[in-house]
């Protein structure tokens, strides 16, 4: 098949896919087309919107290619889609979904003990809005549902896959956080925890029964740490 | 008309915080601390009984307002002067109580644990147990690791806000797809209850349509099955619907559809949908 014949047919499935097209359907669609072949003419014509100075362009999003309107003509394409835009994610839903999206999967007590607050309803909205489903349930107790990220997240944000998120460790470098003496602090926190674990539970405000016994369901969000760890693998510690 | 919105919740926020900043000089007097404690104790109790129904939207929850408070007088993160810091927490809640702000669990539990860690600090460390301990627990020390983790996060979610508001700028071509059939989505397998409804669907469709013939050809099933295979193979896919576009007896109709089920049976031929309700769609499985 010739290049130009290529770049032609693979120019039609773009213009004609309605979401995010993958190099693996573009594949079966075109059998004939030489391995590499594909990527060669999508980088062609990529190049060729650019220099060309289309209004449009090829991105790379959600492990596919789908075509873009420029960014300098935002302003006016935002006219036409007017009131039919779904609205800015809340703070809420962004911390939740940055939660998600570097430990999941992950249940809502894990998301709820790392916010401090309760997180039910963000999900609800979370899971409206296709940006995260449910994976399946923990083997924990309970057996907890779990959420993770969908493609139209990796859309949402404009992102190729996961790996194109920042680690999560970037942000506690950029907080100014010294990373030895972060870790130092935590091996040193987690040990002592471990070892007075019991002990410190009953050292604390006299009479105040009721009230401990609330923060520390909070706290742990009614599962053990233990647990939490043998079932969610951290994004951060695999990449790191 | 969202941004005004948003410029207007900013407004709130820093309108809040400069009260906050500035206590009045009876807020830094003792006294009130142990009100304020006595107050939240009784809230902490109503609170067990009856949730508090709304959130607080100024902060996230606590531990915003405590990154918050940390960050105001640049605090050491690992070195948090607890009692300073309680006392502001609570100075916060109680303007919050004043402008008659429902404040949520979250931050009365919070109160307490604060608190909690404020009371053992001003105890000696336990001289009773005679463990030689080399290095006594901080009890500063769960809440400072749950501050660096939520403020992690906070820092990524920042970063998600920041992408969210350059792909809005950016307008992807989307192409609606082909008789209502969406090309891209993920698309999951029906099963035979969404099957026996998209059938109902059908007949009520053909009735209306004034479509049934007496009489007519009748057809066998295993006919069916080769009509089905044949133009799935030269169509790669075909809606649910158009397996019926022929047929214009109930016996032809019934026996496309038991022929379909026998294919999704034998696993020759999958039927999916994007999601609940939308059109079914069927493929070959290869």
């Amino acid at each position: 098949m010739k290049h130009e014949e290529l770049r032609a047919i693979v120019e039609a499935l773009l213009f004609a896919s309605d979401a995010p097209l993958t190099l693996a359907k573009m594949r079966s669609i075109v059998p004939g087309a030489a391995p590499g072949d594909i990527e060669e003419v999508l980088d062609d014509l990529a190049q060729e919107y650019e220099t060309a100075e289309h209004s449009f362009q090829l991105l790379r999003v959600a492990k596919g290619y789908q075509l873009y309107t420029r960014r300098e003509f935002a302003d006016w394409v935002t006219k036409l889609y007017r009131g039919r835009r779904p609205a800015r994610l809340s703070r809420a839903a962004l911390e939740t979904l940055s939660i998600i999206a570097y430990r999941q999967p992950v249940t809502r007590s894990t998301i709820e003990a790392i916010r401090g607050v309760e997180s039910q309803t963000v999900l609800s909205t979370l899971l409206e809005r296709s940006l995260i489903r449910v994976a399946g349930r923990s083997s924990g107790v309970g057996r907890p549902l779990i959420y993770e990220t969908t493609g139209e997240f990796l859309r949402y944000f404009g992102l190729r896959d996961l790996s194109d998120l920042p680690e999560i460790g970037e942000f506690e470098r950029a907080l100014g956080v010294r990373q030895e003496e972060g870790i130092a602090s935590t091996v040193r926190l987690s040990r002592d925890m471990v070892q007075h674990g019991d002990e410190t539970e009953q050292v604390s405000l006299p009479g105040g029964s009721g009230i401990e016994e609330e923060v520390r369901s909070a706290r742990q969000g009614g599962e053990s740490p233990g647990e939490r760890e043998s079932r969610e693998p951290s994004r951060a510690d695999d990449r790191a | 008309m969202y941004d005004r919105e948003q410029d207007h919740a900013m407004h709130d926020e820093e309108s809040l915080m400069t009260v906050g900043e500035e206590p009045t000089p009876a807020d830094v007097k003792g006294d009130v601390n142990t009100a304020s404690a006595q107050t939240l104790y009784t809230a902490i109790h109503m609170g067990s009984e009856r949730l508090p129904p709304v959130k607080l939207e100024i902060f996230e929850g606590p531990l915003d307002l405590l990154l918050h408070l940390v960050r105001k007088n640049e605090i050491d993160i690992f070195d948090i002067p607890i009692a300073t810091i309680a006392q502001q927490y609570l100075e916060y809640l109680q303007l919050l109580a004043m402008l008659d702000l429902t404040i949520a669990g979250d931050f009365l539990v919070m109160a307490a644990t604060l608190m909690r860690i404020k009371v053992r600090m001003l105890l000696p460390p336990s001289v009773d147990e005679e463990e030689e301990e080399e290095e006594p627990e901080d009890p500063r020390a769960e809440l400072v690791q749950q501050l660096l983790e939520y403020r992690k996060f906070k820092e990524a979610a920042g970063h998600l806000a920041g992408r969210e508001e350059e792909t809005r700028e950016l307008f992807p071509r989307r192409a609606t797809g082909v008789e209502g059939v969406p090309l891209g989505e993920e698309r999951e397998p029906v099963g035979l209850f969404d099957l026996l409804g998209a059938l109902q669907e059908v007949i009520k469709r053909l009735a209306a349509e004034d479509r049934y013939q007496v009489g007519g050809e009748d057809v066998s099933v295993e006919e069916c099955i080769e009509v089905i295979v044949d133009r799935l193979r030269t169509a790669g896919e075909i809606a649910f619907t158009a397996l019926f576009d022929a047929a214009t007896t109930r016996r032809q109709i019934i026996a496309m559809f038991l022929a379909l089920l026998e294919l999704v049976r034998s696993r020759k031929v999958v039927a999916v949908q994007a999601r609940s309700f939308d059109a079914i769609v069927l493929q070959l499985v290869s």
